[in-house]
């Protein structure tokens, strides 16, 4: 049986008459999994849930083998849990030295001397040991956002939450983050939610791919991929019988759906799997009946 | 390079044991030369140079004390708990000079008024309300969502930030009593309203209440009490008197307990 850091079962939660999640069911263990999913899928609200900043209407939640209900368990939690909101805010006075530095403080770690080593250690690590006296009001947005990845690191997590963690970053930041996670001490749970699929491949051993509240794939991502063998065509026109077409540089169009007989098949990708998934996507101007 | 630096005299470099104008010599030759700068790091007390880094790091980057902060840890305060108290985001002074100035305001209009101290009695206890609404929660704190995933970051974090801000208000107000006309016991009577109203306020926002609307809402319903009291009363300030104080002590204790039994809602909101 898997070994399970975070278990969600039967998962609901509501915003006015919008089912966020609908019954979500999900247990992820040590390793990295991605979180896939179109704008509203209920990733975020998943996200906020499991680092026990929001309350469910429905359903139980396990993290860490502790119940986020009871008080004494979700300081538990808490303590070893860290998390990168989608829309983290900041002190603009502060310098990011500081910023993280009272996250630490709010991370229990009352002696300055031990609590400054970490604090410098996770900037170094995020990339930002030369910016560590500068005002974050001063920061560009892809250090920023490396601000608060640096402070998700604070004491080691054994549960690290990512919500949407290389928004903003330049490829060598991307590059340099995944190097980063791929390489975290003690094989910690990271629950990544992206859009970026290229973080999926580089990075994660499970794709979750969630939309309209409910799992709609759990697998690895060459799973993912493979749903979409034999789905995917090139064609020098627009095809109509596509569930999802598009123009690409070369001046081709890609297909996905069910191809004619005669149709030039490609390997497909996760992108193209995930496409699929969620057909109700629209990608770009160019997208067949 | 027709020379080269001496074991003996690089030995007494890395260690610190070299006069000045060596050093420069030393330091000068190895930037040139790429054979005495190997021998020089495999030599060389990395031990120490990474603590000497870390000194110079510390110095540069050791967060800046605030006023406030220095005056917390003067008075014993740990220096983790001076730093979140002295973060929370009202207290800088332009909060702090915004309330001096609406309590001046108060003790003139108490002035004005031939002495009478309504005005203010009304006003103190609204200033630590103003201040819970932007302490804490949204919209006002901007890191909220982040504090409350850490352990200190909810109830914790929320009652640091409201006692912070009950002090100085209740300090600020103090102060200005003190010029109020003929004061008498009324001086003081402001007090347990800004307890009460204070306390009332952190328990309404255990509901689904943010903190602005929760502090607006309890500071309306405070000044209709008041002017409504006056009114329907010929004593003066009814609303201040002692049976008004003891119900006010007993709201105070009453919100403290649902407080304390709904802090589960404060850690794990069910909206963001």
């Amino acid at each position: 049986m898997m070994q399970t850091t975070m278990d969600l079962t039967g998962v609901e939660k509501r915003f006015g008459g919008v089912h966020a999640l609908d019954g979500l069911s999900l247990g992820i263990g040590p390793g990295v999994t991605g979180l896939l999913g179109p704008n509203g899928a209920g990733k975020t609200t998943m996200m906020r849930i499991a680092a026990t900043v929001l309350a469910p209407d429905g359903g139980t939640v396990r993290l860490l083998d502790r119940d986020p209900t009871d008080a004494d368990d979700r300081v538990e939690i808490r303590r070893r849990l860290g998390y990168l909101p989608q829309e983290p805010g900041f002190y603009q006075r502060f310098t990011a030295f500081e910023f993280v530095d009272y996250v630490a403080i709010l991370k229990e770690m009352s002696d300055r001397r031990l609590r400054h080593e970490e604090v410098r250690r996770v900037l170094d690590l995020a990339g930002l040991g030369d910016v560590a006296s500068r005002q974050v009001k001063a920061l560009s947005g892809g250090m920023r956002r490396r601000l608060a990845f640096a402070q998700a690191l604070l004491r080691d997590p054994e549960l690290l939450l990512l919500d949407e963690p290389t928004a903003g970053l330049d490829p060598e930041q991307r590059l340099r983050f995944r190097e980063l996670v791929s390489n975290l001490p003690n094989r910690p749970t990271v629950v990544l939610s992206t859009h970026v699929t290229e973080d999926i491949t580089a990075l994660c051993e499970r794709v979750i791919v969630i939309a309209g509240g409910v799992v709609r794939f759990d697998g690895t991502p060459g799973t993912l991929a493979a749903t979409a063998d034999g789905r995917v065509w090139i064609a020098d026109a627009a095809d109509p019988r596509a569930t999802l077409s598009w123009r690409m540089g070369d001046g081709r169009h890609r297909h996905i759906g069910d191809p004619p007989a005669d149709a030039e098949t490609a390997a497909a990708t996760i992108d193209d799997a995930y496409l699929l998934m969620v057909g109700e996507v629209r990608v770009g101007q160019e997208v067949a009946a | 390079m027709s020379w080269h630096v001496q074991a003996p005299t690089i030995d007494a470099y890395v260690s610190g044991r070299i006069d000045e104008t060596a050093a420069f010599s030393v330091e000068a030759h190895v930037l040139a030369c790429s054979q005495c700068r190997e021998a020089l790091s495999i030599r060389a007390d990395t031990d120490r140079h990474e603590r000497i880094w870390a000194g110079v790091r510390e110095g540069i980057e050791r967060p800046r004390e605030r006023a406030a902060e220095r005056l917390l840890r003067a008075m014993g305060v740990r220096n983790d708990l001076a730093r979140l108290l002295a973060t929370t985001p009202m207290l800088r002074g332009s909060w702090v000079v915004a309330v001096a100035l609406t309590l001046a305001f108060a003790v003139i209009a108490s002035r004005a008024a031939g002495g009478d101290p309504l005005p203010f009695l009304a006003l103190a206890p609204l200033v630590p309300l103003a201040g819970i609404t932007a302490a804490f929660g949204r919209p006002a704190d901007p890191a909220w969502e982040l504090e409350l995933s850490t352990p200190t970051g909810g109830f914790t974090l929320m009652l640091i930030r409201s006692t912070a801000v009950l002090a100085v208000s209740v300090l600020l107000a103090g102060i200005a009593a003190t010029a109020l006309p003929h004061a008498g016991w009324e001086a003081a009577a402001w007090l347990l309203p800004a307890l009460g109203l204070t306390v009332v306020t952190l328990a309404a926002t255990s509901t689904r209440l943010s903190t602005v609307t929760a502090a607006a809402t309890v500071g309306c319903g405070w000044l209709v009490l008041v002017v409504v009291t006056d009114r329907l009363t010929d004593r003066p300030l009814a609303a201040f008197g002692p049976g008004a104080q003891l119900a006010f002590a007993a709201m105070t204790a009453a919100a403290a307990v649902i407080l304390q039994a709904r802090h589960t809602a404060v850690e794990r909101p069910t909206r963001i």
